[in-house]
């Protein structure tokens, strides 16, 4: 029979002693689980994500599925070849250029260097920086090394991939890149520790989520779309047209979408939502949705926004959120007004994900420079 | 696909494993010597001329204040010849220890993020310091040849005397790094061990020159069994002594059974580094 377990982990913990001031002999040590009692089980060709915040135990997790510390009680079986990025950088040498690195890295991961060079070519080509090949890589960017590492491992024969956050430095069209390399090939399993959600470019069959070392919660995705796109789009419909003004007022990583307060006007309830747009990025703070109704076509140009529209998915990530909205009465752009009304969006262990092929979907980032 | 299957407890690898494991990663020793040399290189107007500079001077130096200043002579073979000689050993112990025993926190960034057995890192710098030693025979062959002093056939015993040798040093470090990487006392404590050693190690003075008393110690000092065997493999200056593969012995255990402590406890270097 074929095994189909990439990775079983048995009540996982890991624990650390803090300092809790010391005199000169005696140190007054204080237990820290930084995993506490996890488990559970990773298939073959599974996109998983582990979430949480920081300090949660993604990071803890990694390293100890990646062999680089060891766990304090419990037990690890992996079935496969490891490979792991969990910081820019690692395995490489400042000094030695591109090329060097290449191999230096490869023969770090266990492989030969005759099988790095049968993949020399294509690791090269996928990184996209031939041109600096040749410099010693302590002039690169960190996107450079990013991208540099990133090839490496995934020209390499491995079965489990390994992502710390990190792996967001890439530009867009270098995660699309390698979003399309995972997702072509249903035999690696791939685990990415994030505490962003929207950052998820491979798509996730299931996500993992930490809470102070504990495991908190472990959904299918899948079902998660489902439910949770029914709760937003009821939610939202009622606001119609406008801006909604997303602004996270913590960095916790609650995922809680509920709108527990809606705008007040019964005759715009049964028209449809059109317009929406999203490029809610880990960075931004505060972030916008725009939205027009179809019968008032008219009232476009009020709204300048500029066009921007990522993939053909918006993607919610988790965080308190208040909301204000936008309103247009007539023509007169200086005619908005600002209903300004604090909604507080409550993200529930939920991930938003909403499909929008309609061509009329606007939106834009307003203030992005005040962020 | 591979089914490379791996289980990761809390305990240490069995010795077995993990020397296994240190085979699979063999390749590793080679690719961090070889970025050790490349690196240390780079960016020097002399590159390679570094390596022989530093026994050159440390030869010259001793050589003109005990052979010529303190006049003191070496028997049948000529001072420089005598100390040189005695650098070679001493050289490449005092390099292991040096860059060995840091090793682990040198590496602290890459120890931290990729997984490899980290003995691989003071095995690394075994074949640095070979390299040097290699660097120095450029001088002692010239110097050989001036002096017209032949060469002894005990020269086929060369890898015995560098297994010797190797292990003196990685003893140490396998030791010092495995009592040190919580509290690193004991790596500011190594220099001065170092130095002291220098002094009841006949590097440039013979083992006769030595107080009835300290006689001891040249027998006891692992470092002066091997500087004296490096003679007799160069010139047969003296007799083959039992004392040497005694001491070898007992060198070559406890050298092993620092590995496998160094194995048992490298599984927290990454937390504590």
């Amino acid at each position: 029979m074929m095994n189909d377990t990439a990775i079983k982990i048995e009540n996982l913990s890991k624990k650390y002693f803090l300092n809790n001031g010391k005199n000169l002999l005696i140190s007054n040590k204080e237990e820290f689980w930084a995993l506490n009692n996890v488990s559970f089980e990773v298939k073959k060709g599974e996109k998983i994500v582990i979430t949480g915040p920081n300090g949660s135990g993604k990071s803890t997790l990694l390293k100890i599925l990646a062999g680089i510390i060891k766990p304090s009680e419990g037990e690890v079986t992996i079935y496969g070849r490891v490979a792991s990025i969990l910081d820019i950088g690692a395995g490489f040498h400042p000094e030695l250029s591109g090329s060097d690195n290449i191999y230096l890295n490869g023969q770090l991961l266990g492989f030969s260097k005759y099988e790095i060079k049968q993949k020399y070519n294509d690791i090269v080509e996928f990184s996209g920086i031939e041109k600096f090949i040749n410099e010693p890589i302590k002039h690169y960017s960190n996107g450079m090394y990013l991208r540099l590492a990133f090839s490496i491992i995934a020209h390499l024969d491995f079965d489990i991939y390994l992502f710390d956050e990190v792996i967001n430095v890439g530009d867009a069209e270098f995660r699309e890149k390698s979003k399309k390399l995972f997702d072509n090939d249903k035999y690696k399993t791939v685990i990415l520790a994030t505490h962003v959600l929207d950052e998820i470019n491979t798509p996730s069959n299931r996500v993992v989520k930490l809470e102070n070392g504990l495991l908190s919660e472990e959904k299918s995705s899948n079902n998660l779309e489902k439910e949770s796109e029914i709760d937003f789009l009821e939610g939202i419909i009622k606001f119609e047209k406008g801006i909604i003004e997303i602004k996270r007022t913590d960095f916790d990583d609650k995922i809680e979408f509920i709108i527990t307060s809606t705008l007040n006007e019964p005759h715009l309830k049964e028209k449809h939502l059109i317009t929406c747009l999203v490029d809610i990025r880990s960075n931004y703070l505060m972030s916008h949705l725009g939205f027009k109704h179809i019968n008032e076509i008219e009232y476009i140009d009020e709204f300048s926004f500029s066009q921007k529209f990522i993939l053909n998915k918006i993607l919610f990530r988790g965080g308190n959120y208040s909301l204000s909205f936008i309103y247009t009465r007539s023509g007169d752009p200086s005619d908005y007004y600002k209903l300004s009304k604090k909604f507080d969006f409550y993200f529930d262990n939920k991930i938003f994900e909403l499909n929008y092929s309609n061509e009329n979907a606007y939106g834009s980032i307003i203030y992005p420079n005040t962020l | 696909m591979h089914d490379q299957k791996q289980i990761i407890t809390s305990k240490p690898d069995n010795f077995n494993h993990y020397l296994k494991k240190l085979w699979r990663y063999k390749a590793l020793i080679w690719v961090f010597a070889q970025r050790d040399i490349k690196v240390k290189y780079a960016q020097t107007a002399l590159g390679v001329a570094w390596t022989i500079l530093q026994p050159l001077t440390a030869l010259v130096i001793y050589t003109v204040f005990f052979g010529v200043i303190m006049n003191w002579s070496a028997g049948n073979i000529p001072f420089p010849l005598y100390v040189l000689s005695g650098l070679i050993g001493w050289n490449f112990f005092s390099y292991i220890i040096y860059s060995g025993s840091s090793s682990v926190q040198d590496a602290s960034f890459t120890i931290k993020k990729i997984y490899f057995p980290k003995s691989i890192l003071p095995l690394s710098k075994v074949v640095v310091a070979f390299v040097e030693l290699i660097f120095s025979l450029f001088l002692l062959i010239p110097l050989m040849i001036y002096y017209g002093i032949p060469l002894s056939w005990h020269i086929v015993f060369l890898p015995f005397v560098l297994i010797y040798n190797t292990c003196c040093g990685l003893l140490l470090v396998f030791w010092v790094a495995s009592f040190a990487y919580k509290k690193k006392d004991l790596f500011h404590l190594l220099p001065y061990i170092v130095n002291l050693g220098m002094w009841l190690t006949p590097v440039f003075f013979t083992s006769n020159f030595l107080p009835e008393k300290l006689r001891i110690i040249a027998i006891i000092n692992p470092m002066a069994n091997v500087v004296d065997l490096w003679r007799w493999l160069l010139f047969n200056n003296v007799d083959f002594n039992l004392i040497w593969v005694l001491n070898f012995i007992v060198i070559l255990i406890l050298s092993i059974f620092g590995m496998y402590y160094y194995n048992k406890k490298e599984g927290e270097f990454a937390d504590f580094v």
